[in-house]
């Protein structure tokens, strides 16, 4: 190829000069002031302008936000008083019918009802027992929320005092979360006599988050059961004595079956009755225990709530990175055959 | 150049220039009379947008620059973008012995510009590569395929 040729031809073409005779016109008609230049300055400054102002605004917006907060956490203290005032009420419930028949059973038995007005909270057994001694069955349940940072030895104060009032375990459930933290449900039956006292040994073993104490009256369940038994047992005894005076094959087999339903519904009701016996004699406490690295704060103030919630934060986040580093360490065996694949294909022509 | 005014850098860059630029857009341009109207627009922005250059090597590189874009951009607004090649063909230059010229004025956009650039102003297919924000192998590959087309078309010129 003869690019020396190419080269003189090219060097032949020159602008026409009528086009160099306009362009140099164009300078002196030219506005110094007004170019792209000068128009793109304006724009940028002004955007400059506008970023700054939004820069300020959202920091503005945050300032009045935090303000608002402040302002109001202190024009209304009693915020926080009605939120524990509820979350109190919530974890003590009653039947609505048992204080009203405790206190109606007293006025009609006659029995002391002045309270001493112990300053430790006690629990719905004391109260009934220093108002007089009463013939009635009375079923206590109770549900504990435990915390406790030092799980075994939690664990150990439970079962020692389990021990201790004579009582035994109904139900155990024990498992380890994800997070290595484990977890305790028990259901326990104590002895009513050391009822309180078992509360008492349990609420020192850890951090007591949340009660729940329930109370069922069975005396009326109880008597109509045991008048029930009294009836059919009588009946039974008749009908033994009849059995016994009978002569007749036909008036035999009649009292022979009518004995044997009589007989069966006996031990029905018996089996209920002594479920009531037992459920009055025993009281069920179940336990809910949760392995913590710290207790759950009990200070209501603001600064208080900042410094959990930054904590959860950070606690949160840190699950969160371990979470993911677990995660992608279970699923290693795809991530090698993923990365076996990708690099197939890219040594593949 | 850091010693010429802003009116006689525009002069400088009229009277050295303008033949440069009105051969870059003879060659880039989609019709061959679009060419003035590229030339012209190129100095208009160089006289507007205040730029200081710090070489004439600079200046030129600059100029060749906003050319081959404004023939880009003409070459996607035009309307017979896909007309057949005959159609597109420039104007022959005024010399009566321009075969060669005539021929590369034939070929793709793309590699008459690259031919141009490389062959008659001596750019490496890496200035080349950075005036067009392209790769360099884009550039060696356009120069392959415009010598290649410049050699059918010259055997079937020898034929007839």
């Amino acid at each position: 190829m003869n690019w020396f040729e190419y080269k003189s031809q090219v060097d032949a073409v020159h602008a026409p000069d009528a086009l160099k005779q306009r362009l140099l016109a164009m300078q002196e008609d030219a506005d110094p002031t007004d170019s792209p230049k000068m128009r793109t300055m304006a724009r940028i400054t002004g955007k400059v302008h506008r970023k700054h102002w939004k820069h300020w605004k959202g920091i503005a917006i945050a300032a009045c936000c935090t303000v608002a907060v402040l302002v109001g956490t202190q024009l209304y203290p009693y915020g926080n008083d009605f939120v524990n005032y509820s979350a109190a009420q919530d974890s003590f419930q009653l039947p609505p019918n048992t204080l009203e028949s405790t206190e109606e059973d007293s006025n009609t038995a006659g029995g002391a009802s002045q309270s001493e007005g112990s300053s430790t909270p006690s629990s719905l057994q004391d109260r009934q027992l220093r108002e007089g001694p009463r013939q009635r069955m009375i079923v206590y349940t109770t549900y504990l929320s435990l915390e406790a940072t030092n799980y075994d030895e939690t664990r150990a104060a439970l079962d020692s005092a389990i021990e201790t009032v004579e009582g035994y375990v109904s139900q155990l459930d024990e498992s380890t979360q994800s997070t290595n933290k484990r977890d305790l449900n028990c259901t326990y039956r104590v002895p009513a006599q050391y009822y309180t006292e078992f509360l008492d040994l349990i609420a020192e073993s850890g951090n007591l988050v949340h009660s729940n104490e329930t109370s069922e009256d069975i005396t009326s369940q109880y008597i109509d059961v045991e008048a029930r038994v009294n009836a059919l047992t009588a009946q039974r005894d008749q009908l033994i004595t009849l059995q016994s005076q009978a002569t007749e094959l036909s008036d035999l087999l009649a009292i022979q079956d009518q004995l044997t339903q009589v007989q069966s519904d006996l031990e029905s009701w018996q089996q209920q009755l002594q479920y009531y016996a037992d459920q009055a004699e025993y009281c069920t406490v179940h336990v809910s225990l949760r392995e913590v690295d710290a207790y759950t704060s009990t200070d209501s103030s603001l600064l208080a709530k900042i410094s959990t919630a930054f904590t959860c934060a950070v606690k949160d986040f840190g699950s969160i990175l371990l979470s993911i580093v677990l995660g992608t360490v279970h699923l290693w065996p795809w991530i090698v055959i993923v990365v076996i694949v990708i690099i197939w294909r890219r040594k593949k022509p | 150049m850091k010693n010429i005014a802003q009116s006689d850098l525009f002069r400088f860059a009229v009277e050295q220039y303008a033949d440069t630029l009105y051969r870059v857009a003879l060659h880039a341009a989609p019709r061959p009379h679009d060419a003035e109207d590229v030339v012209q627009d190129t100095y208009e922005k160089l006289l507007h947008c205040g730029k200081t250059f710090t070489s004439e090597t600079h200046l030129k590189a600059w100029l060749i620059r906003v050319t081959l874009n404004r023939c880009h951009d003409l070459c996607r607004l035009s309307e017979n973008k896909n007309v057949p090649l005959e159609e597109t063909l420039p104007a022959p230059a005024s010399t009566d012995d321009c075969e060669l010229l005539d021929l590369v004025l034939t070929l793709p956009e793309s590699y008459r510009t690259a031919i141009y650039l490389h062959y008659y102003e001596g750019y490496t297919a890496a200035e080349i590569a950075d005036m067009q924000d392209i790769s360099p192998n884009t550039v060696l590959t356009w120069l392959s395929r415009g010598r290649a087309k410049l050699r059918e078309l010259l055997k079937e010129d020898m034929q007839e």
